[in-house]
């Protein structure tokens, strides 16, 4: 085929509805082997099953790796508060972005998150990083963004929790309230961990 | 909200990079393996040819990120090459393992013996967005030796040169590298046949 200007598909940019399934793919992720190599890694599938089925989780997605709301504010501020979520009936929190599995775990490490250096361990101790570099979870639930004029990203996620429950979308926050392409400003007002907390202690009581 | 995943799976199985993997052997180790099958990339009838020798090469906008998260930088590149002698490699992507543990290296080492030769500029290119470019080069330690990171994130450079990997999500570059004076090209090493033709040492022996 010829290559063309990339537009986004409608679907992928109508956010997913409170209620809804998460949409079912396989990212490509990286895991730790046994070996002395310098590079102790190989490609594993995981699967939304693996991250999402039978469990209560927090997922937050972000436009990009090692940008600065990203860095600074967002993951810090989850990792921070990541125990006391994990006590409010969570069992694990994720952060996504479009981005590949490289880049995610030097973003992980870069952030001076606790890696996990077992074999066969998910990346960090505390928040975990999905690398959604094909876009295809961000694409199912329909949070896909072109943010290129503006910062020269190509296609992204728009910046939203959520609380999944066993696959099911229990509670979304959507920055901005909707998706806007080629958006100047990155809206950071609802996304955040301490927003979460609030939102979990509500259902607790 | 499943709508498009199986179509958009099968278009990804065919297109762009396959990575291999290989299981891990416990007696003798074998590296893991993350070479690029660029023969299974889809070949979109690009629209330009691939680049070579006497080509001069197009005034595009690449960024280049900033330390401390401040705003990238947009350079242009004809004039960053202007009446100058220069290396420009690319690469698939930043924080990768060929990228990071071979090609870049490669050029770190060389860099006094390309300054011998007269390159005044080494640029390092990828289609990472800025901010990424930045991050790699700093841990890698090439922007301490002095080497230019540089965003070419919608690809227009790559595609001008003919040497984009293709697909539905993101465009890659191939790996290539090229010695430019004055903003014509002047040596081309693809690695078409093996990534090693684009490393430094390579570079070196043809100036």
């Amino acid at each position: 085929f010829i290559t063309k200007p990339m537009s986004l598909e409608t679907a992928w940019s109508t956010p997913i509805k409170e209620g809804a399934t998460v949409p079912s793919v396989t990212f490509k992720t990286r895991v730790r082997i046994e070996s002395d190599d310098q590079n102790p890694f190989d490609w594993k599938d995981l699967t939304s099953e693996d991250y999402f089925k039978g469990k209560r989780v927090v997922l937050f997605a972000l436009p990009g790796a090692f940008t600065p709301t990203c860095s600074s504010t967002h993951v810090p501020g989850y990792d921070a508060a990541y125990d006391e979520i994990k006590g409010l009936g969570i069992d694990e929190v994720y952060c996504l972005s479009v981005n590949d599995a490289f880049v995610m775990r030097q973003w992980g490490l870069n952030l001076g998150l606790s890696e996990d250096k077992t074999v066969g361990a998910n990346g960090f101790v505390k928040v975990k990083l999905i690398p959604d570099g094909a876009a295809l979870f961000t694409r199912g639930m329909g949070m896909s963004t072109l943010w290129t004029s503006e910062r020269g990203f190509g296609e992204r996620s728009w910046r939203y929790s959520a609380v999944i429950d066993d696959m099911k979308v229990e509670k979304l926050f959507i920055e901005g309230g909707g998706i806007t392409q080629n958006s100047g400003p990155d809206p950071f007002e609802v996304s955040d961990a301490n927003t979460m907390v609030k939102y979990l202690n509500s259902c607790a009581k | 909200m499943l709508l498009h995943s199986i179509p958009l799976l099968l278009i990804l199985s065919t297109l762009t990079t396959s990575f291999t993997s290989s299981p891990p052997v416990t007696t003798h180790h074998k590296p893991s393996s993350t070479s690029i099958n660029l023969s299974s990339a889809a070949t979109s009838s690009s629209t330009m040819p691939e680049v070579k020798v006497g080509d001069t090469l197009p005034s595009v906008t690449l960024m280049e990120g900033q330390p401390n998260y401040e705003k990238p930088v947009s350079v242009d590149l004809a004039e960053l090459i202007k009446d100058k002698k220069v290396a420009i490699f690319a690469v698939p992507g930043a924080f990768t393992p060929g990228c990071s543990k071979s090609h870049l290296p490669s050029f770190i080492t060389a860099k006094e013996d390309l300054k011998a030769k007269g390159v005044d500029m080494i640029i390092c290119v990828a289609t990472n967005d800025a901010f990424v470019m930045e991050a790699w080069g700093q841990q890698s330690g090439g922007a301490e030796a002095g080497i230019r990171f540089l965003s070419d994130a919608n690809a227009e450079l790559t595609r001008a040169l003919g040497l984009e990997i293709s697909s539905d999500v993101f465009v890659r570059s191939k790996r290539y590298s090229l010695i430019a004076e004055n903003g014509v090209v002047t040596h081309y090493f693809s690695s078409a046949e093996q990534a090693s033709d684009t490393w430094a040492p390579a570079v070196l022996a043809a100036l």
